[in-house]
């Protein structure tokens, strides 16, 4: 797989090129700003990009404007987006155009290689990956708005929780000790809340986090 | 503006000088009225012509005396009231020359032109009645030539149609025709000399005066031009001196009306004694404004201003505390410095225009000068009270910089370099040996751990939000993670907000969002912000236990602090049992 890097901390960013090569991906390009960013995923076409979100030249959101540009102009290219902190306003923006092929993390998860590859391989394969602080800020307030999920129950908002943080099925049963059949159950009775039709599970997984994350 | 008491108590009403103008000008009145009475019978037994026009001609003269008492009562301390009874009787003098007396005759001959002399002292004079410089004084000189003097010729080298030639010394009409052509440019100059000076006058006068100025000499100079002129006509076409005389008189009838039109307008305010002013000072124990209004009524400047000096500051203040100059040198403005027992207590600022006299200022000044005292105190603590509030705006300000650069420093900073500490720490973890790798994970643990305070920490300083898209953009995420269900209501409108606005509004929100959800055991939350172009109004209210206070070991206490700092207003209302609302208000002049 092919990775362009967008990250102006220069540790870190040499940091992120020795975990990527060490775990087998290939390293198209590095960008220390936003623009430079840009251009290097317009020239290398790279599978994913990986970027901060706080870059020059502003120091302010420029590494979100340059991801959210390089999804409109490369729809084959998937996003991953770092930040110090996560906004739930950011995630909608990232969201808004198209829910496929996009993250949105901490900074500090890349630290656990095993699952931030992991994360890297969902994003590129057109999944969607939400850190976990986001996802329960925005469970949170879904629980104190909107109808349908207010009907949840307390184990079904576990389930879509890690849904929403990108796990497969048997992820899920793995975190939370119980059978896959059980998880599956969960997710189906999610989906008649949302009023989602069984059709296209890895689409409907997708939709249902829209759903319950842009309520 | 509303008055507890009034400004000049029924005993100072009672003076002596105020009683003996009284009297003055009673006197002044009858005899004017037994002059023009003995006259107007005069005309009707004796007159030299039509007796409707003389009658006229003697009431208009009684009218220049009674606007002139009533200036003189007005304003006791101006000198118009004076003029204006001189030029009644001047009027009055020269009716009689119409009647068919040998005495009255020459009385009336000699003044005949008087009243155009006293008429344009007059206007050179308005509105204190002195003349206030040299040329002006020089055109009244002028006036008083031409009027008085220049005319004699043709009474004493030629006999006048109706006139007894007592005063005849020789029949030379080459030399009357010579005066009179003399009079007659020499007039010219002197009324145009003094339109010239009343124009610029009225130009060099601010707004409320050229009010004043305008109506009463733009008319006097039109009637003296109007008179001159038709004296002008009288002398190229031989038009016969009974009309000539109803035409002047009918101008000049006009004068008094411009003149009261210019009293009513507010040159002149109803004015007592300096002295009553005392009495006054004495009687009552004046409040903050009052001693600059009665000060103002006194002096009949309504424009009047009193400045108090503060010695700490080296600079003045007016009674609200506010920091003021003095007038700069030939300003229309001047100021009168207001000494007490030797110190420097302030400065009386006043219109030089309608008060020349500054001895007149002075005088006043030091009937006040300890009331003024007394003043001065209470404006100096009003202008440390500014100064203090200006000096906590500042502080606020300042700390807000010093979180804005402390937040973006550990976020750039030690916010990084523990996020490459776990990374370094996590790929150790999969590259090692396995009681190595237990170490660097539990490491890698540590240092997200730390990463994960720091990041609160950074945020109780100053959200990212807040300093990336601003108060209402932070104020949605705030709410967005409050665990209740809650209503937020922002402004249509996206305008940036000062900073230490933003951050006040932020904090207040937050806190009292806090207190909602920590302490008030709420249900339900709404957030409301509203903004127009010159404040932000923010309120929180709840549905919880309620009985919040302001000083009770809440973060309150700063909020309200750091909103009064930026001048706005924090309320609190928290009966027990009926919910919490904060209302926070802020200027913000964008």
């Amino acid at each position: 797989m092919r990775v362009v890097i967008g990250e102006d901390e220069a540790l870190l960013r040499e940091g992120l090129v020795l975990l990527l090569e060490g775990a087998g991906y290939e390293v198209a390009a590095v960008a220390d700003n936003a623009v430079d960013l840009v251009s290097h995923a317009s020239r290398h076409r790279p599978d994913l990009v990986l970027t901060d979100i706080r870059m020059p030249p502003e120091h302010t959101e420029d590494g979100l404007r340059a991801a959210i540009a390089i999804r409109a102009a490369h729809p084959a290219t998937a996003v991953l987006v770092l930040s110090q902190y996560v906004h739930r306003q950011y995630a909608q923006e990232l969201l808004a155009d198209r829910p496929a092929g996009v993250g949105y993390l901490l900074k500090q998860r890349v630290a656990d290689v095993a699952g931030f590859c992991r994360d890297l391989d969902i994003v590129a394969g057109g999944g969607t990956v939400l850190d976990p602080e986001v996802v329960s800020a925005m469970l949170s307030r879904a629980r104190s708005g909107h109808d349908a999920l207010t009907r949840l129950t307390p184990r079904q908002s576990d389930v879509i929780e890690l849904v929403a943080q990108g796990r497969t099925n048997s992820g899920i049963a793995r975190r939370l000790g119980i059978s896959e059949k059980a998880v599956v159950q969960h997710v189906s009775r999610i989906y008649d809340l949302l009023g989602l039709s069984i059709t296209d599970d890895d689409h409907r997984r997708v939709l249902a986090v829209i759903r319950y994350l842009t309520s | 503006m509303k008055r507890s008491r009034p400004l000049f108590p029924p005993a100072a009403g009672r003076a002596p000088l105020r009683t003996s103008l009284r009297l003055a000008l009673l006197q002044v009145g009858l005899t004017t009225a037994a002059v023009t009475g003995v006259e107007i019978a005069l005309f009707v037994h004796d007159g030299t012509g039509p007796v409707g026009a003389l009658v006229a001609y003697a009431l208009i003269g009684a009218g220049y005396v009674a606007a002139g008492i009533v200036a003189w009562w007005r304003r006791p301390s101006g000198r118009l009231g004076a003029l204006l009874c001189l030029c009644g009787a001047a009027l009055l003098g020269s009716a009689a020359g119409n009647v068919a007396n040998p005495t009255l005759a020459v009385v009336g001959t000699v003044l005949a032109q008087l009243p155009i002399g006293v008429l344009l002292h007059l206007l050179l004079a308005f509105p204190s009645g002195r003349l206030p410089d040299r040329r002006s004084r020089l055109l009244a000189v002028g006036g008083y030539v031409v009027t008085l003097v220049l005319p004699i010729p043709a009474y004493v080298f030629g006999p006048l149609p109706g006139v007894p030639p007592v005063l005849v010394v020789a029949e030379r009409p080459d030399v009357v025709a010579l005066f009179a052509r003399v009079t007659t440019a020499t007039g010219f100059l002197v009324v145009a000399l003094t339109a010239l000076v009343l124009v610029q006058r009225l130009r060099a006068a601010d707004r409320r005066q050229r009010r004043v100025l305008a109506a009463v000499s733009g008319y006097g100079v039109f009637t003296i031009l109007l008179l001159t002129g038709s004296a002008v006509v009288a002398w190229f076409t031989g038009l016969d001196p009974f009309t000539q005389f109803v035409v002047q008189m009918a101008v000049m009838a006009g004068v008094p009306v411009a003149f009261l039109a210019g009293l009513l307008r507010g040159g002149f305010a109803r004015t007592a004694e300096i002295e009553e002013l005392g009495a006054w000072l004495g009687a009552a124990e004046a409040g903050r404004g009052e001693l600059r209004d009665a000060l103002a009524v006194t002096l009949g400047d309504p424009s009047l201003q009193l400045l108090f000096w503060l010695p700490a500051q080296g600079r003045h203040t007016d009674a609200a505390g506010t920091s003021a100059v003095l007038p700069e040198e030939g300003a229309p403005r001047k100021a009168v410095e207001v000494e007490s027992a030797g110190e420097r207590v302030g400065a009386i600022v006043y219109d030089a225009v309608v008060l020349p006299d500054p001895a007149l200022v002075r005088a006043a000044g030091r009937v006040v000068a300890l009331a003024m005292e007394r003043e001065r105190l209470t404006a100096e603590l009003l202008a440390g009270r500014a100064a203090l509030r200006e000096s906590r705006a500042r502080i606020v300000e300042s700390g807000d910089l010093e979180r804005r650069r402390l937040a973006h420093d550990l976020h750039d900073g030690l916010q990084a370099h523990l996020v490459v500490l776990a990374l370094r720490a996590g790929q150790l973890a999969v590259r090692a040996a396995p009681p190595l790798a237990e170490q660097a994970e539990a490491v890698r643990a540590d240092a997200e751990t730390a990463i994960t305070e720091l990041r609160g920490l950074v945020h109780g300083i100053l959200p990212a939000l807040l300093a990336q898209r601003g108060l209402f953009a932070a104020v949605q995420e705030l709410v967005d993670r409050i665990p209740l269900p809650s209503t937020l209501s922002l402004p249509a409108d996206d305008t940036a907000l000062p900073a230490a606005v933003e951050t006040a509004a932020y904090f207040s929100v937050a806190e009292a969002v806090a207190n909602a959800v920590k302490h008030a055991g709420a249900q339900k939350l709404w957030v409301t912000l509203t903004h127009d172009s010159r404040r932000l109004g923010i309120e929180v209210r709840d549905d919880g236990v309620g009985g919040a206070h302001l000083d009770r070991g809440s973060g309150l206490r700063g909020i309200a602090d750091r909103v009064e700092a930026l001048g706005g207003r924090l309320s609190l209302a928290s009966p027990p049992g009926q919910g919490t609302r904060l209302c926070v208000e802020l200027p913000c002049e964008s």
